[in-house]
């Protein structure tokens, strides 16, 4: 084996150690905990309400997602995406950005992170994928308390597509996980956002604010009729696109681009939030 | 912290260096789609015409986006409840909306208006046409007899240049000008002019596909040189789709009905009895008709009321003024629709 070997495998052994203790570090604070659980807790709360509308109001069937889901518990996991893809998730995705590098700016522990022998660029890069998973487990925690909320209210059984056709529950429930891993790709986006934002700054609250704020900016100017040519380059404006996974046969196009769009910004704001981050003088 | 006025200048560097390289890394992803333009042996207007007519694709699927830009307001909650047929027509008429479209042979064809969480489909299986809505989770079925093509059948694109072309060329110069991109295929361009220097109408391109002959795109282009309407296949794939693309079945919990034959179709112009005169003809037509503003519900008469107030020979009334089309409803309860200057209109209504 030799030299260069040994420092590569020591290389990737250093990285996985540090990328374990930051995902343990972000799922291990407390907050974050009680945020998932607030995610899970809003689909709760859709669920029952759907349930008791459902019971004062039988047979009263429209065809929007939120109708529904009285004649499928899965469609929940879908309706819960819906309704946290505007505010939660990206209120989550914006307090994890804010604790990566302006927490711990701001707790002084930064400057031990940067004692230990691992580049800056490397660290930047440990806390972009950690801030992928905690995207991941919000979009996927959102769908599978969808699934449970609604199985166990609803019931399960075969979907009906917006195209009208009958898909398998097995069916259904594949395309439900891959409308999660599509919105988490887009959350994963803003939390690179995020992370420039967190280097500018050693205050975290300002930089979850701030984080939220672009998100809600973003939603407002994509509801903005007037601005329609801004449209296409906006962050958001193709996340809610994961519902064409309900169509026969799948309609790809829109989340194709979505996709392209959550890569470009992720890739730009990770850059700069690297440029940045490179030469920032750790004052605290 | 020690982070002075320096540093804080600083820190607005490097935001603008991030915006600086949002945007080139965006111009990097637009540049894709701007190819320069294929060299194709050249065609005249007949020759691609002819070409268009024999044109028969074995099948192909496709998506469409289509945009407008009419200069109407923005019509939701006019004219009805939210998935009405009007509706429905309404607001395709502002905005941009997806459409899939499969076709295979001639009588097998599947339109699909894809917008948000939502679909609306029309499905043709040979003599089985169904209509979907999912919003309202309805289908609505009609057996077609053989030979026999309802008005409902959604067109295809190689009828329908052919069925404009017939209607036009005695009032409009046909061109073919140079070549283009659609859907990352190259493309004939085909222009229609109107001769009459009154139609609002500048230009109609048509891009049709330069190996199969197909139409991927049409625009719509307003005499001020804006982009009035505009279809144009985002993706296309010349492969004949699945049998099963075109099979519907309603599924459980839909509401059913059964369309009464095409006859019924015409009941709307016929409800009262009304015929629209018409004056001029070609891109220059103008459409006189009674129209009883008294019988306006609340909203319509709102809207009327915020319309500017036109007079002259013919008489007192207001206009509505968009990029293509100008009407102008009298006090009098007529109305004059035409693709033309108000001008006109107001000649059209002082002959009576």
């Amino acid at each position: 084996m030799s030299a260069a070997e040994v420092s590569v495998r020591r290389r990737r052994g250093s990285f996985g150690r540090l990328f374990a203790s930051e995902v343990h570090l972000v799922f291990g604070r407390r907050r974050n905990q009680v945020g998932l659980l607030v995610l899970f807790g809003l689909v709760t709360m859709l669920g029952v309400a759907l349930k008791v509308s459902a019971m004062r109001h039988p047979g009263d069937r429209g065809g929007d997602l939120f109708s529904l889901v009285a004649g499928n518990g899965v469609f929940l996991g879908f309706a819960g995406l819906t309704i946290e893809i505007a505010l939660f998730l990206p209120l989550a995705v914006s307090v994890l950005a804010g604790d990566a590098v302006a927490g711990e700016a701001n707790l002084g522990t930064l400057r031990y992170l940067l004692v230990a022998p691992v580049g800056r660029g490397r660290l930047l890069v440990v806390k972009a994928c950690a801030l992928g998973v905690g995207a991941l487990t919000g979009a996927v925690l959102v769908a599978l308390a969808g699934v449970l909320v609604g199985v166990l209210l609803f019931g399960a059984g075969p979907l009906i597509t917006l195209s009208g056709s009958q898909i398998g529950l097995g069916d259904g429930l594949l395309r439900l996980l891959l409308a999660a891993l599509y919105v988490a790709v887009g959350l994963a986006a803003l939390g690179m956002i995020g992370l420039f934002i967190s280097t500018l700054t050693e205050q975290p609250i300002a930089a979850t604010v701030a984080t939220a704020m672009v998100s809600t900016l973003l939603w407002i100017l994509d509801a903005v009729p007037q601005l329609d040519w801004l449209h296409p380059w906006l962050l958001v404006d193709r996340w809610s696109a994961f519902i064409d996974l309900l169509r026969d046969p799948v309609f790809t196009d829109r989340m194709v681009t979505g996709l392209w769009v959550d890569i470009a910004y992720g890739a730009v704001f990770l850059f700069a939030a690297w440029l940045r981050f490179r030469v920032k003088d750790i004052t605290s | 912290m020690s982070t002075g006025r320096n540093a804080v200048g600083r820190r607005w560097v490097w935001m603008v260096a991030a915006g600086a390289l949002a945007v080139a890394g965006f111009t990097g992803l637009s540049v894709r789609s701007a190819v320069a333009e294929p060299v194709l042996p050249p065609l005249t207007p007949a020759e691609l015409l002819a070409k268009v007519a024999q044109a028969q694709p074995a099948g192909f699927s496709a998506t469409f986006e289509q945009r407008s830009d009419l200069g109407l307001p923005s019509v939701s909650g006019i004219g009805g409840s939210e998935g009405d047929d009007l509706q429905t027509a309404l607001s395709m008429l502002t905005g941009n909306h997806t459409i899939r479209v499969w076709l295979a042979g001639p009588d097998h064809a599947r339109v699909a208006l894809v917008d948000g969480s939502t679909e609306t489909a029309a499905i043709r299986n040979g003599d089985q046409l169904w209509l979907w809505s999912s919003e309202k989770q309805q289908a609505r079925h009609a057996t077609i007899k053989a030979g026999e093509k309802p008005a409902t059948t959604p067109m295809s694109p190689t009828e329908a240049v052919q069925r404009l072309l017939a209607a036009v060329e005695p009032s409009t110069d046909v061109t073919t000008s140079g070549t283009g991109m659609v859907a990352g295929r190259p493309v004939y361009q085909l222009v229609l002019t109107p001769k009459d220097h009154a139609s609002l109408v500048g230009q109609v391109r048509i891009s049709v596909d330069a190996t199969e002959f197909v139409p991927l795109a049409a625009r719509v282009v307003a005499d001020d040189g804006s982009d009035a309407l505009s279809v144009a296949a985002t993706s296309v794939d010349f492969t004949r789709p699945a049998d099963s693309i075109f099979a519907f079945t309603p599924p459980p919990g839909a509401e059913v009905t059964q369309l009464k034959p095409p006859a019924g179709a015409s009941e709307h112009p016929a409800k009262d009895g009304t015929k629209p005169t018409v004056v001029g003809s070609g891109w220059t037509t103008v459409a006189v008709t009674k129209f009883d503003v008294s019988k306006a519900d609340q909203t319509a008469s709102a809207l009327l009321k915020s319309l500017p107030e036109v007079s002259g020979s013919w008489g007192h009334g207001r206009l509505l003024s968009t990029t293509l089309v100008n009407a102008v409803i009298t006090d009098d309860g007529r109305v004059a629709v035409g693709s033309v200057t108000p001008e006109r209109l107001y000649a059209a209504l002082a002959t009576r």
